[in-house]
């Protein structure tokens, strides 16, 4: 019994000098510890974005009226009434033809006014032709592949003419609901939001719903317990990583057939980083695709908004010139 | 040395007599392969999303009797004579071989008959042998994406209380669905995954060494299917949501679900469909199975087929389901 108590002071002695030993060597009180994996609450009114609603199969989707980015200026953004990001004075251009646009930030236009996205320019190009802005900020490959199904379904009648995928390499990583991306996701109360995602499984996909990941007990005032708990994330989550070119290539694939079995076509607009296995993955396929990146993007200031940013408008104009290049050269409109 | 041998032989007596009484109480070592002369459905073909449909052409029921069934280009069980005028209306008929109707002859399948009965609308018997929720709802979303956005105006799925395993490709299904090579074929299904779904693509499962000789090794092997617990109130969990689902994805295409339940409804199932607002109509039919006249082998007659579609079309009449004929 002696020898018991003993051991378990012990144990417990150990623990609290780990314990100091961590807080020490990060320099931090634990309420501020800023790299733990699910640290205190954030501020909700800093945290949670105005432009930005939930949704149960999609993780999230925009918001309607107006939103503002936390990029330099934060300009406001607005959305119409389904969450699409205002791409002409209003929403009801004819729409005997039409084109949807998905992706991520990239394709909505964050940080840059309506009139400056790449959306609104197509529709200035192309009075007959619609292009809807469907672009969410955070979106993957498989966030935008459920949003065009939902689009698709509800298309009554009038599938688009064609479908722009915006892809940037950082989807790869939102696929599979990486730890590094996860890392990006906390939401107002400090937790990790997950994002609908995918893994991949034999010959196919396995798909994941949205959901979140919890504290471990005590991690909120235990530096020892945040980092036990990150290590487990890290060992747990660690194929993911290892799986996300490839799910990223069968995504593709699944949202090519998708967007055929409805009668449409798809083109995949590279806008930012393309992992060459998906490039050629995508050639082996015949998947169509379009090269619109610029080499200056990322050391150019005058490329992002408030020379830090998201791309700025100067970018969206590139890319809208860009597409329709690759309209006119291919006949796609 | 010694040692060692005595260990060794010690575990393989234990070995033996541990197959010695699983084979006493009744287990028996995996099946051999099957001739696949006399076994290979000729009505089936593989498919990368949905495990399997209809093969287009001419395929035989494996009940009593090996009717003919006719299936479309498009695997669609034939329901209408053909080269028959398209008509205004259209419904879908989704579910598994009690809605393809595996066994009775094209026109003698509830598909049949209500086309007969409905003059303006086109009855489309997607029905295919083997289907639960999940995959009846995979080939939906594939129809209603190939439909160009126009919707039918109904979609009725035939529900029957088998689907519930065969969404979470449950053991006892798998055992069901080998190949021909003695293989488990397990089918597109889904787990509980949160507040959601968790969706699994189809592969296949190859049979352990010894499998077929030695009763252990099998019940190692379902073993490694992994524990099962709460398995039957997670499967009927899954299949509320899968149902949930379907019916959001039918009412977003901007079209009806009518779920017509068929055989052995949950009763969590039901609760569900009520609790939901999701509209059903309950057609199964008491006798059915201790009435030979409303089977065919395992499968329902086309007396059964006859008295579904008298079902579906009170609800469609009492419930105004169906546009009025123009």
């Amino acid at each position: 019994m002696r020898s018991l108590g003993l051991l378990l002071l012990s144990l417990l002695f150990s623990l609290a000098l780990a314990e100091g030993a961590l807080r020490v060597l990060a320099a931090l009180p634990a309420k501020e510890k800023a790299p733990a994996p699910a640290g205190d609450a954030v501020d909700a009114k800093d945290a949670a974005p105005d432009w930005a609603l939930d949704d149960p199969v999609l993780g999230w989707v925009n918001k309607p009226g107006t939103g503002h980015p936390d990029e330099p200026g934060r300009v406001p953004m607005s959305f119409w009434p389904d969450g699409e990001r205002a791409s002409g004075p209003a929403p009801d251009k004819p729409a005997e033809r039409r084109v949807l646009l998905l992706g991520c930030s990239f394709t909505e236009g964050f940080g840059v006014r309506d009139d400056e996205t790449f959306a609104w320019r197509l529709n200035e190009l192309y009075p007959d032709v619609r292009f809807e802005n469907r672009g969410v900020a955070g979106y993957g490959t498989y966030q935008s592949l459920l949003l065009l199904e939902r689009l698709l379904r509800q298309s009554h009648g009038q599938p688009p003419e064609l479908v722009v995928y915006s892809f940037i390499g950082d989807h790869t990583k939102r696929n599979v609901a990486s730890l590094k991306w996860l890392r990006n996701l906390k939401d107002s109360r400090g937790l990790f939001t997950v994002p609908p995602r995918v893994a991949v499984e034999g010959d196919g996909l396995a798909t994941y719903p949205s959901g979140r990941i919890d504290y471990w007990p005590l991690e909120r005032h235990s530096l020892l317990v945040g980092r036990l708990h990150d290590l487990w994330l890290r060992m747990s989550l660690a194929d993911r990583d290892r799986q996300k070119i490839a799910a990223t290539n069968r995504l593709l694939e699944r949202m090519d057939r998708e967007v055929r079995e409805a009668g449409s076509h798809l083109l995949v607009a590279q806008l930012d980083d393309m992992p060459p296995e998906t490039l050629a993955f995508m050639a082996q396929r015949n998947i169509a695709t379009v090269d619109c990146i610029a080499p200056g993007y990322k050391s150019d200031p005058k490329y992002r908004v408030g020379g830090v940013g998201h791309p700025s408008g100067l970018r969206h104009s590139l890319w809208a010139e860009c597409l329709q290049r690759e309209f006119e050269a291919k006949r796609l409109l | 040395m010694r040692s060692l041998l005595l260990a060794l032989v010690v575990t393989l007596v234990s070995l033996a007599i541990a197959e010695g009484v699983l084979r006493l109480v009744g287990f028996e070592p995996a099946p051999p392969p099957l001739d696949p002369r006399e076994h290979a459905a000729d009505w089936g073909q593989p498919d990368p999303v949905l495990g399997w449909t209809n093969h287009p052409g001419t395929g035989h029921s494996n009940e009593p009797g090996h009717v003919a069934m006719t299936f479309g280009p498009g695997g669609e069980r034939a329901s209408a004579p053909a080269g028959e005028p398209p008509r205004t209306h259209s419904v879908l008929l989704m579910g598994c071989s009690y809605t393809t109707g595996l066994g009775v002859a094209d026109d003698e399948t509830f598909a049949w008959r209500l086309n007969e009965r409905y003059p303006d609308v086109r009855f489309e018997n997607h029905g295919v042998p083997g289907y639960g929720t999940y995959q009846s709802l995979l080939l939906l979303e594939r129809l209603l994406r190939e439909r160009r956005g126009s919707p039918p105006d109904l979609v009725v799925y035939g529900f029957i209380g088998d689907h519930v395993r065969r969404n979470a490709a449950a053991l006892s299904w798998l055992r069901q669905l080998k190949t021909t090579r003695g293989l488990y074929e397990v089918p597109p299904h889904v787990t509980l995954e949160g507040d959601g779904l968790a969706e699994h693509p189809s592969g296949v499962v190859p049979a352990w060494p010894l499998e077929r000789h030695s009763v252990l090794v099998r019940a190692l092997h379902d073993l490694s299917f992994g524990p099962q617990p709460n398995r039957g109130r997670r499967n009927l969990l899954a299949t509320s949501r899968l149902l949930e689902r379907m019916n959001r994805e039918v009412e977003e295409a901007g079209s009806h679900l009518l779920v017509a339940v068929l055989d052995d409804l949950p009763p969590r199932t039901q609760a569900f469909l009520a609790d939901a607002h999701i509209a059903y109509v309950d057609c199964r039919e008491p006798a059915f199975h201790s009435d030979p006249a409303l089977q065919v082998g395992q499968h329902p007659s086309a007396k059964l087929h006859a008295i579904w579609s008298e079902c579906l079309a009170r609800a469609f009449d009492a419930r105004g389901l169906l546009p009025p004929p123009g």
